[in-house]
């Protein structure tokens, strides 16, 4: 550390707002990645008024973003049937091209008979829906076998597969099936906002070894913190500790 | 069954459940998975549930909305009472119908029941293969096309269209079932304009009808020309745009409707990221199809950004994020170039689209890995400067893998977690249908992309067989896909080209042995494959030649010469005829004794002139070599065989191959013994023959020609003077020494060596036509 601080160069505020003067970024761009990140990630109301507000037309019919939130939740709720109606009225293609989901969604309907203690309609399931597209699919057997499992427990949340009781599990299947239908539109799964303030961070980071200059500690404000301030704060441990606080910040779906 | 789920569920706790039971638990599910046709663990006997949906019931719901003579419905209620007397029932469900829940006689029922009845069917079949196919056998299709016609009511429509959108994914039987029950009219006749959610059903249903059964459906629109200009003013951004995109791209047929109006139409969607896959996709549908003249207006498309043009364009995106992208763009500059418009040095081959192509060879997805390699075949086929350029040893051992069995399906398994043996039992057993597939495509064009790059360079037959794909290819030769035993045949055969491969590697290999085998496949596109590739295996100097004739491969190529298929016929011709090149006398009198005069009669006055040719030529290596083969020949059947040389000058004078072959037969019998030599000299129809053809205006006629002159006319045999004079007495030396002024190098030599034979004998004429020489 000491032999490159020696040649460390430090960049003065003045000096880096010039450099960021010189890079040209349009408006448009901005506002387009700001539409990106309220589309994908489902907020309708924010997305609508932005478009008003700035002018920017949307890269997919917003009415659509309801439709795919109101699956989203009925997952979440564990109204699997309902969720398979909205997305195949939706459309009716994204399960037929997608026999892994499609046989995900029914196989957490099974879990959510079994939850409710409906046994014999989680049998009579299994054996009228899932068998025919396992012998259609064997690779899905094995998830299968483990739903079934289930059943043979009297404690089912705490046996070897009671993970598939939890939350996170439907929460799997959400996300899953929130994917498919942004593929379905020709548009990303997750939203470029959160990766490129991923890239910030990383960059900063890798600059922080070799120089000092303004640096972003508040990615919410992205306020500039001049070299030296920075410098008495501490080391680069710190700055990307704030940066991932700030990443951490930013409403990311997981 | 039942007995083991009790005993599981009053299991004492469970830590003693899974120290006591585990044996059995896995034991107990490894007999249920191995039962031969696969039935789920079912723990209770049937009983009725509210999650269990009766099919015919939904049908019967469906058609209830329809009137009691409409055509689809009579054909559905006749499918009903078949099922309602039990007789024809195949599963329990069926049976439990009961028969009196709707009756045809009953009032026609509303759209809002209706639409609730195909609602359900619909969310019934999406996702589940064996449901479709359940509810087409219910003459589900028909009724769901007349309700189309019936109802004036957009949801209804709406769920109707989705519904066939479904049951036509993946599958010939139900597109066939679609059309057939005038689906695809019925679907252009609904007025969508008034509702976006029905226009892009339509289009979507539209989209997988075209994508499942392309020669089906093509074939309707090839008739309906004016809906596929509906479908280019449709061209645009949205959902239903970018369907229009697809069906334009693969339903125009005709260069004539790519106007510059849709070019202008498609080129704004190639710059937008949500609809450049579809677009680049179409442009590469489009080039594929279309003329020069086409692909040179795509070339100079604009405005497209900073890009000078398409081609410049499809090179930036290969180095794009999504490998189907770079897949269509190198799949558009390969048909650019192979139109002619772009030229070779500005393909980039080496420096850019090969680079990409190898990559797409290792990507994730299988459709790419499928289609990569067919790319590269298509790229360097009958091309051997492009092969120079291809080959690497990157992309060969890319596509060896493809050849190796895939385990990357069942690594997604694992990685879930713990895998029971019973499903790995299961798997190895009954490997899913789909994946057998991809795994057949894959081996398929792999094959084929190998075969295409060594079909020309022997340099790159040698990079390959180093590569130890032969074991591998041997093996893909009994495979079970059709598909994937041609391909192996393809290889094989461009492997086969090489003399030296043909003497060692192959041969190392046992290559010959499967590929006799193949010839009595069941499909008779892969016993054309196979014969074409025993022609070069069965060439003089293969030791293959010896085994082909020993095990039975001449009686079996015979039996296959007179097959309704023209090619396999051709393939099989050819191959004894190959057999017969410079052969020795036993290997003669075995194709001999096999084919017999009658049947090489049959063959010499085949329909087709390409076989004709062939046999024409079998005869000529028949009669090819020392006294012996000669005479057997003309012992056998000498007198037929000059009828039918007469016949073939008389009757194909217009076909100068034929003709020519005949010479060389004439030829080849005139290096026989003295008596050979006389019947032909006394035989008045083939000697005028044989002096036409000297001033035949095909050169290649008069070079064999002239053969026979020079054989006749050998001045050390017995008997020369004779027929010299002969000879004279018909003009021939006239008519040679006017040849020695011939345009053609090849005349001239042989007239030259004919005038010497000629030279030997005294005649008046050598003092006549000293002048002329000058």
């Amino acid at each position: 550390m000491d032999s490159t601080s020696a040649a460390t160069k430090t960049i003065t505020r003045a000096e880096w707002q010039t450099m960021l003067d010189s890079v040209s970024v349009s408006k448009s761009s901005l506002n387009r990645l700001v539409m990106n990140y309220l589309v994908i990630e489902g907020y309708k109301d924010a997305a609508e008024r932005f478009a008003s507000e700035c002018g920017e037309t949307p890269t997919v019919d917003l009415s659509s973003i309801e439709d795919r939130m109101c699956i989203r939740t009925a997952v979440q709720r564990g109204a699997i049937e309902e969720a398979i109606e909205l997305v195949n009225d939706l459309n009716p293609d994204i399960l037929d091209t997608n026999p892994k989901l499609c046989f995900q969604l029914q196989l957490q309907r099974l879990i959510e008979l079994i939850r409710a203690g409906q046994i014999d309609e989680a049998l009579a399931f299994a054996q009228s829906e899932l068998a025919p597209r396992g012998e259609e699919q064997p690779q899905f057997l094995e998830e299968l076998e483990k739903a079934l499992a289930l059943l043979a427990f009297d404690n089912q949340r705490t046996s070897p597969v009671g993970h598939l009781l939890d939350l996170a599990q439907r929460q799997k299947t959400a996300s899953a099936l929130n994917a498919a239908i942004l593929a379905s539109q020709n548009q990303e799964r997750d939203p470029k906002l959160p990766s490129l303030l991923k890239m910030l961070a990383w960059a900063q980071t890798q600059l922080d070894d070799r120089t000092k200059y303004p640096r972003i500690n508040d990615v919410v404000t992205g306020a500039l913190q001049d070299p030296e301030e920075s410098a008495t704060s501490g080391s680069s441990a710190s700055g990307s500790g704030a940066a991932g606080t700030s990443n951490g910040s930013v409403p990311m779906r997981i | 069954m039942s007995n083991m789920l009790t005993n599981f569920r009053s299991a004492p706790s469970l830590s003693d459940f899974w120290s006591q039971q585990r044996f059995s638990y896995s034991f107990n599910y490894f007999l249920i998975w191995q039962s031969p046709s696969l039935t789920l663990p079912i723990f209770i006997p049937k009983m009725p549930s509210r999650v269990a949906v009766e099919p015919l019931e939904v049908v019967a719901a469906v058609r209830s909305r329809l009137g009691a003579n409409s055509p689809a419905g009579l054909q559905f209620d006749a499918l009903r009472d078949s099922h309602s007397t039990g007789s024809t029932s195949t599963t329990a469900t069926m049976m439990q119908l009961d028969s009196s829940s709707s009756h045809p006689d009953t009032a026609v029922a509303s759209d809002a029941e209706a639409i609730s009845a195909v609602r359900l069917l619909k969310n019934e079949i999406i996702g589940s293969l064996s449901k479709k196919t359940a509810y087409a056998q219910l003459a589900a299709i028909p009724l769901l096309v007349e309700l189309l016609d019936a109802t004036q009511n957009d949801e209804l429509k709406l769920q109707v269209v989705a519904t066939l959108g479904s049951l036509a994914h993946d599958s010939n039987a139900r597109v066939a079932a679609i059309v057939q029950a005038g689906g695809i009219a019925a679907l252009t006749r609904v007025q969508a304009q008034s509702s976006s959610r029905l226009l892009e059903a339509l289009m979507r249903t539209l989209k997988i009808i075209v994508a499942s059964d392309e020669s089906a459906a093509g074939e309707w629109f090839s008739q309906h020309q004016q809906f596929v200009n509906r479908v280019a003013e449709m061209i645009g951004p949205s959902s239903s745009g970018l369907d229009a995109v697809y069906l334009f791209s693969r339903l125009h047929t005709s260069g004539g409707q790519l106007t510059d109006a849709t070019l202008d139409k498609l080129a704004p969607l190639l710059q937008q990221s949500a609809s450049l896959e579809p677009t680049i996709e179409a442009f590469a549908a489009l080039l594929r199809s279309t003329s020069a003249l086409i692909a040179r207006r795509i070339l100079a498309l604009s405005p497209l950004s900073s890009n000078s043009n398409f081609a410049a364009l499809a090179k930036n995106l290969l180095k794009h994020k999504s490998s189907t992208v770079r897949l269509h763009a190198c799949s558009c500059l390969i048909s650019l170039y192979k139109a002619n418009v772009l030229p070779l040095q500005e393909l980039g081959a080496n420096e850019v689209l090969m680079p990409a192509l190898v990559k797409l060879l290792g990507d994730a997805s299988s459709k790419v890995r499928i289609l990569a390699p067919q790319l590269i075949a298509r790229l360097v086929d009958d091309h051997e400067e492009l092969q120079k350029l291809a080959i690497d040893p990157d992309v060969i051992n890319k596509l060896a893998v493809y050849l190796k069995d895939e385990t990357n399906e069942s690594n997604d398994t694992s990685a879930i977690g713990m895998q029971s043996p019973s499903i790995a039992a299961y798997m190895q057993l009954h490997a899913p249908t789909q994946e057998l597939k991809a795994q057949a495509s894959l081996r398929c064009s792999a094959l084929l992309a190998l075969a295409a790059l060594c079909s020309k360079r022997e340099e790159n037959r040698k990079a390959i067989a180093d590569a130890r794909v032969l074991p591998k290819l041997v093996e893909l030769l009994e495979y079970r896909d059709e598909s994937v035993r041609i391909a192996a045949c393809q290889l094989a055969r461009s492997l086969s080209r090489s003399v030296k491969h043909l003497r060692s590697s192959l041969v190392d290999a046992g290559v010959a042995k499967p590929l006799l085998k193949l010839l009595s496949d069941p499909s008779t596109v892969v016993q054309t494959a196979a014969s074409a590739t025993i022609c070069n295996i069965v060439l003089d100097f293969s030791p293959m030649k010896k085994m082909v004739l020993e095990s039975g491969g001449v009686a079996k190529l015979v039996e296959l010469s007179f097959k309704d298929d023209h090619d396999l016929r051709l393939n099989c011709v050819w191959a004894l005829k190959n057999i017969l090149y410079q052969a020795e006398l036993q290997d003669k009198n075995k194709v001999l004794s096999e084919l017999g005069w009658s049947k090489l009669y049959r063959l010499l006055n085949d329909t087709h002139e390409d076989i004709r040719e062939q046999a024409l030529t079998l005869v000529r290596n028949l009669v090819h070599g020392a006294l012996e083969d000669i005479g057997r020949v003309m012992a056998e059947f000498g007198e037929p065989l000059l009828e039918h040389l007469q016949k073939v000058f008389q009757e194909e004078a217009n076909a100068p191959v034929l003709v020519q072959q005949a010479l060389y037969v004439v030829c080849n019998i005139a290096t026989g013994s003295e008596a050979h030599k006389t019947t032909l000299i006394q035989n008045p129809l083939i000697m005028t023959s044989l002096v036409e053809a000297l001033s035949h205006a095909d050169p290649g006629v008069r070079v064999a020609a002239v053969w026979c002159v020079i054989n006749l006319a050998w001045a050390e045999e017995t008997g020369a003077s004779d027929r010299v004079a002969r000879l004279r007495e018909l003009h021939v030396d006239r008519l040679l020494l006017a040849m020695s002024e011939d345009y053609d190098l090849d005349v001239r030599d042989r007239v030259k060596t004919a005038l010497e034979q000629f030279a030997h004998f005294e005649s008046d004429l050598a003092s006549v036509s000293s002048p002329m020489e000058s």
